[in-house]
């Protein structure tokens, strides 16, 4: 009985992972096709592997310039959003008071409202703030966009600290911030990891922000400059497939890196079970 | 080392519940002092302001003279040992241990050494790479017990810190406490609701209910002359039988009972006036033997051996129960009818009339 549902369930998600796997599939299978190849053939095993795709990307692509604003522009962001979300979140955990109710429930509720109804407003607004067309604006954009998640999550994580600990804490001569250092922040870790992998991923990979924040190519990102393959009267497919290829491999690395991070539970011991 | 002074000390949460009335306590240098009482009656609140973990509503609380009130719990040199242990879950029992003293800007080496004597102390020396949670519940416990103590503060702090460990090892680590207290002649300040702990631990005892101080005395003072009926049926196991008796002529009468107090018990009890008595035995001072002088009928309805003594639960002639001590040697069967010796010049008398007055204090105080 038991071992038929197992392979039921192992069926389903192969099925699914299939499913999920099969345009990336597509995308590392045609990089390596030329374009005539592809157009020809687009599901077909390439009848030679060529690497002129990522050769040729990573010229036209700059890449390496571009890889270098996507990181500064995810360092800045990531780091911001983890760093003031866990400080507001764990505050906000921390304090009785009806303002920091209200706080926590328009962070919340920001939640709701879809990117695209404020992009306008918010182009026009970034640009009159002079945050337009520069990577540290589009991070602090990013910031202010990437918080309301992370505080939720901070904040309700920071709750299942126990008290005791921090006023052990304090007993042992720490002041206000030095819990937050040295007691609550170890301990919120695995949420910071896994707000920083939320973020990273979604920053790595954000289009439509970049598009409307940065004008001057010196500054794009690499989805960015990828979209550029994309032209008004003919498309580089099997570029822009090789440059989504060579985009992807950071922010997979990253995510391999760091899942282990996310670890449950960290805070058994402390207190009695 | 240190005395500690609360004086008139009042807690209104913020939620207007007085947990805390008029507290005033004076706790000795090198004192070893016990809060007891039931659940809610406000001990760990009075722990927690000593701490400064929880504001004072009103009152002074002195350290070594010093008012505390408004000091930070990290500026007042105390330690404070939870009872859910509270160790911190990141870092290793040697990290935990040394955390307090690397806060306070210690040098390196006074700290590996003061770590270390702790730990020897109590005999944790092997565990000190080891995190929290690869621990057993009275390891942990040690560990708690090491922070405290390797800091050499003024004041220790103790929340119930053995009412998570199974019944042997809490009485080990009750010993290993007292022989704490000993060797670092430092005031503790220990709050529990267990009598057996209070009475073995304390050199005196804070006697607590619904946030008043009931009594402060040394245990055997508790016990032998307790200020009303809380203290006496909660100083003592099994605890005391109290019933209702009255006044008439020279003797107490109540149901089941004919007793002859004593002329001194008799001139208190004429000279107190009030007609309606509790009257109080404890298990201990009834016995079992020829032509008692001072006796109650009743029949054996539980025998409870326990080796060293024998429990009786017994009924009165009547409808009202009690529960007695006998030694080992005698013989006693269920059903079986006994004439039970009282030793009436150990016995205590309240008021009964219940009536709490403004202190809180006057709840059947004792007559006699
Ligand atoms: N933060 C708070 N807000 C309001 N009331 C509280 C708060 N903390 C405790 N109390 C109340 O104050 C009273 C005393 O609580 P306290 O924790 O001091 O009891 P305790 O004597 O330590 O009891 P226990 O043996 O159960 O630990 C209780 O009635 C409790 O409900
Ligand atoms: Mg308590």
């Amino acid at each position: 009985m038991k071992s038929k549902t197992n392979i039921f369930v192992l069926m389903l998600l192969a099925v699914i992972t299939c499913i999920i796997l099969f345009p990336v599939y597509t995308v590392l299978l045609n990089s390596f096709k030329t374009r005539s190849e592809m157009l020809v053939s687009f599901l077909a095993f390439p009848k030679e592997f060529t690497f002129d795709n990522y050769i040729i990307t990573i010229q036209k692509l700059k890449y390496v310039s571009r890889f270098f604003n996507t990181l500064i522009v995810t360092v800045l962001s990531v780091t911001g959003i983890v760093f003031f979300s866990a400080l507001a979140g764990y505050k906000i955990a921390r304090t009785q008071s009806r303002l920091s109710k209200v706080l926590y429930l328009l962070f919340t509720l920001s939640m709701l409202i879809p990117f695209h109804s404020i992009m306008i407003s918010l182009t026009q607004i970034s640009k009159i703030v002079g945050v337009r067309n520069s990577l540290w604006g589009l991070s602090i954009i990013n910031i202010g966009l990437g918080v309301n998640l992370a505080i939720f999550l901070f904040t309700g994580f920071s709750k299942s600290i126990p008290k005791e600990l921090e006023e052990a804490a304090a007993i042992d001569g720490c002041n206000e911030f030095q819990v937050f250092r040295y007691i609550a922040m170890p301990l919120l870790k695995p949420i910071a990891a896994t707000v920083a992998i939320i973020d990273v991923l979604w920053i790595w990979n954000d289009l439509l922000l970049p598009l409307l924040m940065l004008t001057s190519s010196k500054d794009f990102t690499l989805v960015l400059g990828i979209n550029q393959f994309f032209g008004l009267y003919n498309s580089d497919w099997t570029l822009a497939l090789a440059g989504l290829i060579l985009t992807s491999i950071p922010a997979i690395m990253f995510y391999l890196v760091f899942q282990k991070y996310i670890i449950k539970g960290i805070a058994s011991g402390a207190v009695k079970e | 080392m240190a005395t500690v002074v609360l004086k008139d000390i009042n807690k209104i949460y913020p939620n207007g519940f007085q947990a805390v009335y008029d507290t005033n306590i004076e706790i000795q240098d090198k004192e070893f002092v016990i809060l007891v009482g039931p659940s809610g009656c406000g001990k760990s609140t009075t722990l927690r302001m000593l701490a400064g973990l929880e504001e004072i509503t009103s009152g002074d609380l002195y350290i070594d003279d010093k008012r505390v009130n408004d000091i930070h719990p990290k500026d007042r040199d105390i330690a404070m040992v939870f009872q859910n242990y509270a160790l911190y879950p990141h870092m290793t029992v040697h990290d935990n241990m040394a955390f307090g003293l690397k806060m306070r800007k210690t040098p390196k080496d006074i700290i590996e050494k003061q770590v270390k004597e702790a730990a020897q102390i109590l005999h944790i020396e092997s565990l000190l790479d080891r995190k929290p949670k690869q621990l057993s519940g009275g390891q942990r416990q040690r560990v708690a017990l090491g922070r405290a103590i390797v800091r050499h503060p003024k004041v220790f702090l103790f929340d119930e810190p053995l009412s998570n460990l199974d019944a042997k090892l809490r009485v080990t680590m009750r010993a290993e406490i007292s022989r704490l207290h000993t060797k670092l002649q430092s005031t503790m300040v220990y709050v529990t609701h267990d009598q057996t702990e209070a009475m073995t631990m304390g050199d005196r005892i804070v006697v607590m209910k619904d946030g008043f101080i009931q009594q402060i005395d040394t245990p055997m003072e508790l016990y032998n002359k307790p200020n009303n009926m809380f203290v006496a049926g909660f100083i003592g196991t099994p605890p005391m039988n109290f019933h209702p008796v009255e006044l008439s002529g020279d003797k107490l009468t109540g149901p089941g009972i004919d007793l002859a107090p004593t002329s001194e018990q008799l001139a208190k009890l004429k000279e107190y006036g009030s007609k309606n008595i509790v009257f109080g035995v404890r298990p201990e001072d009834v016995e079992f033997v020829e032509n008692p002088k001072n006796w109650i009928n009743a029949v054996i309805e539980v025998v409870e051996p326990l080796g060293s003594e024998i429990i009786l639960h017994v009924r009165l002639d009547s409808d009202t129960n009690m529960v007695v001590k006998s030694d080992p040697m005698q013989q006693f069967t269920v059903n079986q009818k006994v004439k039970m010796g009282v030793k009436i010049e150990k016995c205590k008398f309240f008021d009964a009339n219940d009536k709490v007055d403004a202190t809180g204090k006057s709840e059947n105080p004792c007559i006699i």
